[in-house]
């Protein structure tokens, strides 16, 4: 496992409409390593991922992914996998066709990747129903598939565990157990203490935009 | 990330829009076959070619000397709404279900929403050719011609009341290529005023701004030059030229896409 520091956050604040939603927070996130983060709805987890990802700019502070600043040395992290909210995912394609939609635009991977993706979150790749008769765990599986079927180092999953039954979430874990063993930097928003207990090497309490507490779990896994 | 890229982001655009949009698109186009069997069996009868049914479909109210003598040009609205419709509708699906995930993709907001420009063009272009090759084939097929020519009616009901004469063909190019920029002018606006009001409230913002053009002989609102009835081969007064509406629509179009193109990357993506 690589020790060094591989997601930065420096006093990380931001404020929209003249409310601050992210209150100086400070991160130092490793490779190999599952990072919990939990609290109620509108803590700031969804927001905390966004700044992370690039996709809101912090109006103090700074975010390094790699050893290099978002917003500044590059705009977004160089691989990251992510699944906040579900993607748009068109109802008249297959799942297949849909990650394919989306793996087009990288041209990393090749069909056996996004199949493999597939499998690895109990999907059937050849499965010919589409989208629109999938049902609420599957189609939450198949927004995992999309997260890391290009092997992102980077993986930002908020609430992975929603709409999935108990084998659905069994099977989540032991892939998020497998990733963080190929050496990926993990981070998982959720509501279910149990879950991030089992699964994450640390934990954040946020609260109102703030990391409130935060605590290493000793002997899980 | 290199060009090839960028044809990729255009490219999923266009199929994904179509994929999405397929029915509405459908039932929108299917309207307009039905609307022009209608009129083609109804102006048939004062020998009507297909020429007069795509200026009876497409042809707005003109000038309007007295807000009593309004008549709404109801046809001109369908075409100009649907259109507007299928086109934000799209944009609103893919930026708030789609643009994450390919923002963290292609890792440039600028090439994101250059790519919508682009669609916004394709787009236009792939659905005035429907409308146009609709209206062309039903017309022909009841009039019983598939020849864009002069007719008698052409002369008798088009032709005598233009103030410059052009010939059928040329009409019907006139004709599309204002609807043509007026949509991409409407539909750049409406990316930019997405990115602040709700989308809803941005497409009822344009319409609205669109249909002023139906009571207002303001040549700097975009929908008017495509008003044919008000341009200068049918109205001596206010001299609407083609020329005029083409480098001013062009010219908005572009300076709408360069303020969205600052304002979308500059802006959060929540």
């Amino acid at each position: 496992m690589t020790e060094t520091v591989y997601v930065k956050a420096e006093h990380l604040s931001k404020e929209i409409k003249k409310q601050l939603i992210l209150k100086d927070i400070n991160l130092s996130l490793k490779k190999g390593f599952i990072y919990g983060f939990r609290g109620k709805n509108g803590s700031g987890k969804t927001m905390l991922f966004r700044a992370l990802c690039g996709l809101i700019r912090p109006t103090e502070g700074t975010v390094t992914v790699g050893g290099a600043t978002l917003g500044k040395e590059m705009s977004f992290p160089p691989s990251v996998g992510v699944l906040i909210e579900y993607p748009g995912f068109l109802n008249g394609y297959t799942g297949f066709e849909n990650l394919k939609m989306l793996a087009r635009l990288k041209d990393q991977i090749d069909n056996e990747r996004i199949k493999e993706s597939i499998r690895l979150v109990g999907l059937d790749p050849d499965d010919k129903r589409k989208y629109r008769k999938y049902s609420l765990g599957m189609k939450q599986r198949l927004g995992i598939a999309q997260a890391i079927m290009e092997e992102p180092e980077l993986i930002i999953l908020d609430e992975p565990t929603n709409a999935l039954d108990t084998d659905g979430i069994e099977e989540l874990k032991k892939l998020l157990l497998d990733l963080k063993k190929e050496n990926k930097c993990i981070l998982i928003a959720s509501h279910d203490k149990e879950e991030l207990n089992y699964l994450s090497d640390e934990i954040f309490m946020m609260e109102n935009g703030k990391i409130i507490d935060h605590y290493d779990i000793q002997g899980a896994k | 990330m290199k060009k090839q890229s960028m044809f990729k982001l255009i490219l999923r655009d266009i199929s994904y829009s179509l994929s999405y949009g397929k029915f509405k698109l459908i039932i929108f186009l299917s309207i307009i076959a039905v609307l022009t069997i209608i009129i083609s069996v109804r102006l048939k009868t004062f020998g009507s070619d297909n020429v007069g049914i795509f200026y009876f479909l497409m042809k707005d109210n003109g000038y309007v000397l007295q807000l009593s003598d309004y008549k709404p040009p109801i046809y001109w609205f369908f075409i100009q709404f649907f259109v507007l419709f299928l086109i934000s509708d799209y944009f609103s699906q893919d930026i708030s279900n789609n643009r994450t995930y390919l923002l963290l993709r292609i890792h440039s907001k600028g090439k994101y929403i250059f790519s919508k420009f682009c669609w916004i063009v394709t787009q236009t272009t792939f659905i005035y050719v429907m409308i146009f090759l609709i209206i062309y084939f039903f017309s022909s097929l009841v009039t019983g011609s598939f020849s864009i020519g002069g007719s008698e009616y052409f002369n008798r009901f088009i032709a005598s009341s233009m103030e410059i004469l052009v010939s059928p063909g040329q009409l019907i190019f006139r004709i599309f290529l204002g609807f043509f920029l007026t949509t991409i002018v409407l539909s750049v606006m409406y990316l930019l005023f997405v990115q602040f009001i709700p989308p809803i409230v941005t497409f009822l913002g344009v319409i609205l701004l669109s249909g002023i053009s139906t009571i207002s002989d303001i040549i700097w609102l975009p929908a008017i030059h495509s008003m044919i009835m008000k341009q200068a081969i049918f109205d001596g007064e206010h001299h609407l030229t083609l020329m005029f509406s083409i480098i001013y629509s062009v010219v908005l179009f572009i300076f709408l896409a360069i303020i969205t193109f600052i304002v979308f990357r500059k802006k959060d993506m929540l």
